[in-house]
């Protein structure tokens, strides 16, 4: 992890201070966007439109979080992000785990062009492939539906979690299988006694993933729900604007609201998150 | 699963070459993209979309670089905390960072204007959104801004792969630190680097959300890419027109999907 140091004593100190400056620039360009949205969220409606704008709130308020709360549709639109995730992450995670599985352990012709698939479906625009989607749950009925939305998810989940999978299962030796095995196991039975415990860090980081990219889908969304009934949280945000008034205040706590869930999760399991992508791309 | 990807592909070909307005649908040759392509906005919109992919992948590319090369430094003290604040914008979802900057950029109370009139960099508020010159580098910034993380991350582990004896070696020869990135890191991470500029190349040509909320493609088409032209097709139901315009994105990506899996088979044969 760590670089050895370099010594270079005339200058050394120079670069240190560069570098802290450079971080610090850094980390005020991807946090003043977060805490100006945090800001306006927790103002009273007058102080936002207040000249000029201020950081620190003078009084303030959780009126914003109230109105969210109680008088708009976002608790139910909540319930459907919550829904339409669950759903995706466990039918990714049992389609594209086994999948995964598969590709790493059994070796079947057409096994690369089948990887390869699933490689140029990683790249496939949403906005080309949301027209045909469209037509197709229009017409299996399952426009505006949670299961329907789900079903479009996977589309953008399965081949991701199948590659990761891939990886995770690749790198448990199917030595221990074939141990099992040999004192009477079935491979299910191996599957599911030595290979899931073994893999469950790297499943758990592909079901993050999963639920991530399906709470955060907006283009999607915007087309197959049309109603209260299934609507997700990234539509239910310009909610909060019509055409002529925008209720930031409103707007800033259902973001807040919206990206905390996201922001925690991916806070506490960085570690095997930022692996599981790493590796990916750097082994290729 | 070959299938999940080859129908809606075959679907939208197919729709690009029929007649979505006349009752049973005739077929209708390359109508569809002819008027497609012959829209006066078209070639604007076509000359943005090459715009904006260049723009935001090397924009994203190079601050994601130098934010890696900086979190490379040895003094550097827990390096787990600063990536975690660093990757926030990339964490948070699309739609909200897309609102957030809108908010940002208002030009009587948002916080940008704000903070450069104080600074003294400019005079008077500037119109971030609905000016014509500069409502297209707005939105690229924002792009740029939610997927640096991307490129820091992954050129971040690529990084840890380089033998540091590489480094010692160019030291003794005396390299300076800039001569040491140009020739130890980017020779050494050639493939990491393509992969990332691919990725960061895909995301860019189907970005959407971004755009969509800030300007909606305005001021008067200013920052109009292909995407969203399929999308407001799409949305008035002007099927066949939404379609031609899709296959010809479809093969644009396409292009660049075979570029990246051309570099991780031709990886692969070489191991």
């Amino acid at each position: 992890m760590m670089m050895t140091p370099i010594h270079r004593t005339r200058s050394g100190m120079t670069r240190r201070i560069l570098t802290y400056v450079a971080l610090s620039f850094m980390v005020i360009f991807s946090l003043v966007p977060l805490l100006w949205g945090i800001s306006t969220s927790l103002k009273p409606s007058r102080e936002i439109f207040s000249i000029p704008p201020r950081w620190i709130p003078d009084r303030i308020t959780f009126d914003n979080y109230r109105t969210v709360l109680t008088e708009s549709s976002i608790p139910r639109y909540f319930l459907n992000s919550l829904q339409v995730g669950g759903l995706t992450t466990f039918a990714s995670l049992v389609l594209g785990g086994l999948a995964g599985y598969g590709f790493s352990r059994f070796h079947f012709r057409g096994a690369r062009v089948a990887l390869l698939f699933i490689l140029i479906s990683q790249m496939l625009p949403l906005i080309v492939i949301m027209i045909p989607i469209y037509f197709v749950m229009d017409r299996a009925g399952l426009l505006d539906t949670t299961v329907g939305l789900s079903i479009a998810h996977l589309l953008l989940t399965m081949p991701l979690v199948t590659w990761m999978t891939m990886g995770y299962f690749n790198s448990i030796p199917y030595e221990l299988e074939e141990a099992t095995k040999i004192d009477g196991c079935s491979q299910m039975g191996a599957l599911v006694r030595i290979v899931l415990p073994l893999a469950a860090p790297g499943l758990a980081a592909s079901a993050i993933y999963a639920f991530i990219m399906s709470w955060n889908e907006f283009i999607l969304a915007s087309v197959l729900t049309l109603s209260d009934a299934s609507r997700t949280l990234p539509i239910g945000i310009s909610e909060f604007s019509s055409m002529f008034r925008v209720d930031w205040g409103g707007t800033m706590a259902a973001s807040t609201l919206i990206s905390l869930p996201i922001i925690v999760i991916f806070l506490f399991l960085q570690r095997y998150f930022v692996s599981g992508l790493a590796s990916g791309a750097v082994k290729g | 699963m070959a299938l999940l990807i080859i129908y809606p592909i075959l679907r939208v070909v197919h729709y690009s070459l029929i007649d979505f307005k006349t009752v049973g649908h005739p077929f209708a040759g390359l109508q569809n993209y002819a008027r497609a392509f012959q829209s006066h906005r078209f070639l604007p919109t076509l000359w943005n979309t090459f715009l904006w992919m260049l723009v935001t992948t090397i924009g994203a590319f190079a601050v994601g670089f130098f934010t890696a090369l900086l979190l490379q430094q040895d003094f550097i003290r827990r390096k787990g905390v600063w990536r975690g604040v660093l990757m926030l914008p990339w964490i948070t979802p699309g739609v909200v960072t897309a609102t957030l900057w809108k908010w940002l950029y208002s030009y009587d109370f948002g916080m940008l204007n704000h903070m450069l009139v104080s600074i003294g960099i400019v005079k008077e508020p500037v119109a971030w959104i609905t000016s014509m010159d500069l409502s297209f580098p707005a939105v690229m910034l924002v792009q740029i801004w939610a997927t640096f993380p991307y490129a820091m991350l992954i050129l971040s582990a690529g990084f840890q792969t380089i033998p540091q004896q590489l480094y010692e070696a160019a030291e003794v020869a005396g390299a300076s630190p800039f001569q040491r990135v140009r020739v130890v890191t980017i020779p050494m991470l050639r493939d990491v680097i393509s992969i990332c500029i691919l990725i960061l190349t895909i995301w860019s040509l189907n970005g959407f959300a971004t755009i969509w909320i800030i300007t909606q493609g305005g001021p008067a088409g200013g920052s109009q890419i292909l995407s969203l032209t399929i999308y407001e097709r799409f949305r008035s139901f002007n099927i066949g027109s939404a379609s031609a315009i899709a296959v010809l994105q479809l093969m644009l990506s396409l292009v660049f999907a075979g570029l990246a899996i051309n570099r991780s088979l031709g990886k692969e044969a070489a191991r």
